[in-house]
């Protein structure tokens, strides 16, 4: 396993540098941006660890560069801040997870080994049904006239089983059941209530109510 | 307060009102005055012209020469009359026909005006004088109608009226306009203070007249200051923090080291003040960068940040895979520091993902009063005993569970900053329910 680690402090990165060899990884150490950025588009790294705060080019630019050139190399990043709209930030730009600092080192091994386990995983497309494209990533979903919603989580889970079945009468018990995994105590007044917000967002013709049966997704 | 518009109202109110009432009083008593004269004028010319007429016999009889008597003497009643007197003998005009009227006698030389009643009714003016004619003496009385002359001046006083009131009307009218217009920069200007009061702009933009534009330019010279020196503390705070948190970090690889091997329990304390150190710093940081109350200026469009949120804590418990769901009004706004929201608002769904068995809500409205939020979880919730000791610092319901302790501290602190309140209850969902109120700023 190959890693980048893009840290400018001279004390630290040398330190790390050596922590992780020790660990078993063969690790190439950048201390600014721009070096950081080019080397990451160039060598087939398997991970990167990228601190936040780095001269030249700050470490949220060089993550949004690489993702828009679709390099996705999973990328963890350090950060010092540690404040929320940081977090925000650093995951919208495509980060796999962050470590704030101070950090001890097994706890960073101890990341890098889940999001290099997690990124050897699948990765499918979009999800594409009846004009509607499903981002499961940002969890939301594009219409066919380009408007883009945001779900909520409950929304998610329904758009998407609805669009994994189209076509078929899919009952309220059932939704239930696919959309919480546990024998939660919820009647089927709330589905209703989810699937008409649902409706509000990708339009009231594409999910339609048998009644006493259930819903149908799909064209009309 | 008195309000500018009102004083200036008043005050042009009141002068007009003045000038109008006193220039129509003044007309009024010259027209009056005018008629009088012109009135009395004539009726000593008519005396003058009797006196000539009258011829006087020696024995004190006279006779008037009807010749040279003007015709409106002859007509009955036609308001125009005249009596002389001797000491002997009286005689009136023809046109006072079986009426009389009373006459005193008058010394030479004086003259005297009276109104009285005449024939019909009528309002006569009188003029008595006494003369002294070929060695007697006399007095001659005329008198005139006025009552249509009274009638005449009365109408125009009415005409006149009318039209002053009118006048006064319109000028009142006039100065209403001319006030509004001249205060309708101060108008804007209070709109956008309000505006700015909101957090919808960050600067007055309104262009005030020569005698306030000084102070808005110097208002919006203390904003941009304000805004700058925040921005300019912040970023010192952050590096500070930065700094010693990477020297933190290099701590912690010290006490790895191979030569520390043998010591665990130095390497169990170095990694213990090294913790405390990060935490101190994170709390105080924060605590630091808090502003108070909330920059003019800003705005934070809440459905999208919230989805932001869920989706980095959907990132970060990507194992558990929490569902979070909001309800949000479509397009609703929190007027406040964006990293003060989601600070708040990251700390609480953090802790919600951390103890819900697999759901979480959030649910933000505004009413009247405030902005609330409401983040409930389906877990196995918090004793009532242990709900005040949630925003302690340190305090963990759980150790088992990874976690500073410092969450809700810090969502306590950013509440009260705002000064709003933070309740815990027992959430219908099963788990711990966290309704925090920040007031609206009006």
């Amino acid at each position: 396993m190959r890693l980048l680690l893009v840290e400018d402090d001279v004390q630290m990165g040398p330190t790390l540098q050596n922590a992780l060899s020790q660990a078993g990884y063969a690790v190439d150490l950048s201390v600014d941006g721009i070096d950081a950025e080019a080397l990451g588009d160039i060598e087939p790294y398997d991970l990167i660890v990228l601190d936040l705060g780095l001269p030249k080019r700050s470490g949220l630019e060089v993550l949004q560069n690489w993702r828009n050139r679709n390099n996705h190399v999973p990328v963890v990043i350090l950060t010092a801040r540690g404040s929320w709209e940081e977090k925000v930030q650093g995951f919208k730009a495509g980060a796999d997870d962050y470590v704030a600092k101070p950090f001890q080192t097994e706890e960073l091994l101890a990341r890098i080994s889940a999001v290099l386990k997690r990124s050897s995983g699948t990765s499918g497309g979009p999800l594409q049904v009846a004009g509607l494209q499903l981002d499961e990533d940002a969890q939301s979903v594009q219409l066919s006239n380009g408007t883009l919603f945001t779900l909520t989580g409950t929304e998610f889970r329904l758009l998407r089983y609805f669009m994994l079945n189209p076509g078929q009468v899919i009952s309220k018990s059932r939704l239930t059941e696919h959309v919480y995994e546990y024998d939660s105590d919820r009647d089927s007044n709330v589905i209703e209530v989810y699937v008409n917000r649902l409706r509000q967002k990708v339009g009231t013709d594409l999910i339609q109510t048998r009644r006493g049966q259930g819903y149908i997704f799909g064209s009309p | 307060m008195i309000s500018l518009k009102r004083r200036l109202s008043l005050g042009l109110t009141f002068t007009l009102s003045l000038l109008i009432l006193l220039q129509w009083a003044l007309i009024t008593l010259v027209i009056e005055r005018v008629t009088e004269t012109q009135l009395l004028e004539r009726l000593e010319s008519e005396s003058e012209g009797l006196l000539a007429s009258i011829e006087i016999n020696p024995d004190g009889s006279f006779q008037l020469n009807s010749l040279r008597l003007s015709s409106l003497y002859q007509r009955p009643f036609s308001g125009h009359y005249f009596v002389v007197c001797t000491e002997q003998s009286c005689r009136q005009s023809r046109s006072l026909w079986d009426e009389s009227l009373d006459i005193e006698p008058m010394p030479s030389g004086q003259m005297l005006q009276s109104s009285l009643n005449g024939p019909n009714d009528e309002r006569l003016f009188a003029l008595s004088r006494g003369y002294y004619k070929q060695n007697h003496s006399l007095t001659i009385m005329v008198a005139q109608n006025i009552s249509e002359l009274h009638e005449d001046i009365f109408q125009f006083q009415m005409l006149y009226s009318l039209v002053s009131a009118i006048g006064l009307a319109v000028l009142l009218f006039i100065q209403w306009i001319i006030v509004g217009k001249a205060l309708q920069p101060l108008q804007r200007i209070q709109n956008q203070l309000s505006r700015l009061r909101k957090g919808e702009t960050a600067k007055i933009d309104a262009e005030g007249p020569a005698e306030i534009q000084p102070m808005i330019e110097e208002l919006n010279r203390l904003l941009n200051t304000m805004t700058r020196k925040t921005q300019r503390s912040r970023a010192a705070l952050g590096n500070l923090a930065h700094a010693l948190k990477t020297r933190l970090t290099l701590l912690n690889q010290t006490a790895e080291r191979e030569g520390l091997k043998n010591l665990p329990e130095i390497q169990v304390s170095l990694n213990q003040v090294s913790r405390d150190m990060g935490q101190i710093i994170e709390r105080e940081l924060k605590r630091a960068r808090l502003l108070g109350s909330p920059m003019p200026g800003q705005k934070v469009e809440l459905e999208h940040e919230i989805a932001e949120l869920s989706r980095t804590l959907q990132l970060l418990y990507r194992e558990k895979s929490p569902i979070i769901d909001w309800e949000i009004e479509p397009g609703l706004l929190f007027f406040g520091d964006r990293e003060d929201l989601l600070e708040m608002l990251g700390n609480l769904l953090e802790n919600a993902c951390k103890w819900c068995r697999k759901r979480v809500n959030i649910n933000v409205y505004q009413n009247r009063s405030c902005c609330c939020f409401v983040v409930e979880d389906d877990g196995k919730g918090c004793v009532e005993s242990e709900q005040s000791q949630l925003v302690q610092r340190g305090f963990r319901a759980d150790e088992s569970v990874p976690g500073s302790g410092l969450g809700l501290a810090i969502v306590a602190d950013i509440v009260e900053s705002y000064s709003g309140e933070m309740l815990f209850s027992r959430s219908a969902m099963g788990g711990l329910e966290v309704e925090i109120r920040l007031p609206l700023i009006v």
